[in-house]
């Protein structure tokens, strides 16, 4: 758990953050977002003390962090940026050992443990522990980037606009591939962001900062149903709904079907019991905002969502608006 | 390479017909020219049109012929100067003359070319550098001991052996200490971009003063020094001789160092930077592992320019008494004996260009290491 209390960071006479009152959760990834200049940056270095704060206190696990070395303080803590700031004089495994070697680790251990991060990473081992960094396509340098954050196994992740610099493509494949590992490692991640839809598609919690302060910290829902402030509101655009259904596939939010029998469930709220299966059908996985898509498109109310082409539920108008406001 | 060998064929065709040997009777009299005898000149003739011939129709031999006519044009200018002393006195000289110097230059140029052949067929480079394992052997079973130059080199002998010594000292010993300063005031300036204009407006200026002038410029406040200070005296601070040398090519090398430093060292990207402080490196764990390895190659070219530079304004520290190379060349100027002065510009020039390449190589060799000529 990280902690800020009151925290605040003067450059010369304005001041780039203040009074910054926030709690990052145990194992959740936190989107620190907002336009640019709002303080994210300066916040999420003052957490590993690459900025020192001019006032307040970040305490880590209930420590505070002024009591310990900068140096050791940052070991302990997965830092990764837009540039990726790979070594261009070392190979990918020794990019990847520098906190275990920092700390004095066992090299056969760190090896070892080399080979798995880059397996968890989505680089086969043998294929690129020995590559240089200017061997690498963007993509697969921040994936090494990422490993190396991980390396000692920190139990704090700091990112700093880490898939900014990456072409659309890469950007979607590497967020994907970031949310398994997340969904795994269950770390306590902060990432800056000044992409909404990164911030809704792969925080637990988005904290929305604007001129040093922070706006609303809540769950993607509560900032799109429930903006404390017009700033918020149109900061997330009037779109923001259909930005967090584009990032979930509408396999979450279906109904299931009860057996085999292929008979729609009963349901309250959405009508009789036994009736047939919708007619239009998609795949779980499509996106949610194409499903709603299609609803539109075909100007039906239902559709059937299908494994490989066998139904395994439905979905409507009502299972999309779930996360809203009125949960029906 | 078809335009590098036509430039290595033209001199060679014109040097074959032209005088070979200046013969002597002693070092200061006026000569005669001998030519070539007219197989020597066909062999050249052939030799001079073959590197061309080959690279049209077998490129990645083109160095066989190239080799050929530098050996042949070596073993001629050692073999005619012996045959022209033959029944001379002991003080008469054989020089090189027009022709033999336009060969050697235009076999040069086609040892050039012949190597680009190679590198273009994509074989190994060791053949480009038989000749000089060639030269060498015809140096060494005294093939080329009746040339002049070599003459006055054995005449020098010892003399010649330590001037070298003492052009290699200076050398050494300005880059050594300019590195040492250079090196810690480049790290110290890369920070501070005002004290970096500053290091190097002051370098730039020292650069701009022409060698002699800052020689002259010395020798008023060192030997005002040694004179106020008698232990310097004592420790050879004066104002002539190797202490205004050794200041005035260190100040010289500084630029060089200070400049490439303080390039390279901003050129590490700062992406590299602020992510080995983000993983907790210390401030010396950040320089000796990610600043220094990624600055090196382009430091090591200053280094390697002021080196280079260095070999040329050592020859002209002789001027106040430093010794070296440069001796042979103002001795020889005053007394007009080319020999001499060839003497000790030849191997000056041979010298900066073994530095050069010396240097070239660590930088190639630790680049490559360091993954930036990846």
């Amino acid at each position: 758990m990280i902690e800020l209390h009151h925290l605040e960071k003067r450059f010369g006479g304005s001041l780039a953050v203040q009074d910054l009152n926030l709690i990052f959760p145990d194992g959740e990834l936190t989107a620190l977002l907002g336009p640019s200049g709002c303080g994210k940056t300066t916040t999420l270095r003052m957490i590993n003390r690459l900025t020192e704060p001019s006032g307040g206190r970040v305490l880590l696990g209930g420590q505070d962090t002024r009591t310990l070395k900068p140096e050791a303080l940052r070991r302990g803590i997965g830092y990764v940026i837009q540039q990726v700031g790979l070594f261009p004089h070392l190979n990918v495994a020794q990019n990847v050992a520098t906190v275990p070697d920092l700390l004095g680790r066992d090299r056969r251990a760190t090896a070892a443990r080399v080979d798995e991060l880059l397996d968890l990473v989505g680089l086969d081992p043998d294929t690129f522990r020995h590559k240089r960094p200017g061997e690498l396509s963007g993509g697969q340098a921040q994936r090494v980037g990422v490993a190396r954050a991980l390396a000692a196994d920190p139990p704090v992740l700091l990112m700093d606009e880490p898939f900014g610099a990456l072409d659309p493509l890469a950007r979607d494949r590497l967020q994907d591939a970031f949310r398994d590992i997340q969904r795994r490692l269950r770390k306590t991640v902060v990432m800056v962001t000044h992409d909404i839809d990164e911030a809704l598609r792969l925080g637990d919690r988005v904290a929305l900062m604007n001129a040093g302060r922070l706006e609303q910290f809540g769950t993607p829902d509560d900032l799109i149903y429930r903006p404390v402030s017009d700033f918020v509101r149109q900061f997330l655009g009037e779109d923001a709904a259909l930005r967090q259904l584009a990032g979930q596939p509408v396999g979450r939010f279906m109904v299931a079907l009860h057996g085999p029998d292929g008979l729609q469930p009963g349901r309250a709220g959405t009508g009789g019991a036994a009736s047939p299966l919708p007619a239009v059908a998609v795949e779980e996985t499509l996106n949610a905002r194409s499903a709603l898509s299609v609803l539109l498109r075909e100007g039906t109310d239902r559709l059937t969502v299908t494994r490989g082409g066998q139904p395994v539920g439905t979905v409507g108008w009502h299972d999309l608006r779930a996360s809203g406001p009125e949960r029906p | 390479m078809q335009a590098v060998l036509l430039l290595a064929a033209l001199p060679m065709l014109a040097g074959a017909w032209l005088p070979w040997v200046l013969l002597r009777p002693n070092r200061l009299a006026p000569g005669e020219y001998l030519r070539l005898p007219p197989v020597w000149v066909a062999a050249l003739l052939v030799l001079a049109l073959l590197p061309l011939a080959a690279a049209r129709w077998r490129p990645a031999l083109t160095w066989v012929p190239a080799t050929l006519a530098l050996l042949l044009a070596v073993w001629l200018l050692g073999t005619r100067t012996g045959a022209a002393l033959v029944g001379q006195a002991a003080f008469a000289r054989a020089s090189a003359a027009s022709g033999a110097w336009l060969t050697l230059l235009g076999a040069g140029v086609a040892l050039y070319g012949a190597r680009l052949c190679t590198r273009a067929a994509g074989r190994p480079a060791w053949t480009g550098l038989l000749w000089a394992a060639g030269v060498g052997a015809l140096l060494l079973n005294g093939t080329l001991s009746n040339w002049s130059v070599l003459v006055e080199a054995r005449s020098e002998g010892p003399r010649w052996v330590q001037e070298l010594a003492q052009h290699l000292r200076l050398v050494s010993t300005a880059l050594g200490l300019a590195v040492l300063i250079g090196a810690p005031l480049a790290v110290w300036a890369s920070g501070r971009e005002r004290v970096a204009a500053a290091v190097l407006g002051v370098a730039n200026a020292v650069q701009t003063i022409p060698s002699l002038a800052l020689l002259g410029l010395l020798i008023a406040p060192l030997s005002a020094l040694a004179n106020a200070f008698p232990a310097l005296r004592s420790a050879g601070v004066s104002g002539i001789g190797v202490a205004p040398a050794l200041t005035a090519m260190t100040l010289y090398a500084l630029l060089p160092v200070l400049r490439n430093g303080v390039v390279a060292l901003l050129g590490v990207p700062a992406g590299a930077v602020d992510a080995a402080r983000g993983m907790g490196m210390t401030a010396a764990q950040r320089f000796w592992r990610v600043e220094l390895p990624l600055a090196l190659p382009v430091w090591l070219s200053g280094v390697r320019q002021a080196a280079v530079l260095l070999v040329g304004v050592a020859a002209v520290a002789s001027l106040i008494g430093a010794g070296g190379l440069g001796t042979y060349i103002f001795k020889g100027l005053q007394s007009a004996a080319t020999d001499l002065i060839l003497l000790g510009a030849v191997p000056a020039a041979l010298l900066a260009v073994a530095v050069d390449a010396a240097l070239r190589g660590l930088e190639t060799l630790l680049g490559r290491r360091l993954g930036r000529a990846a």
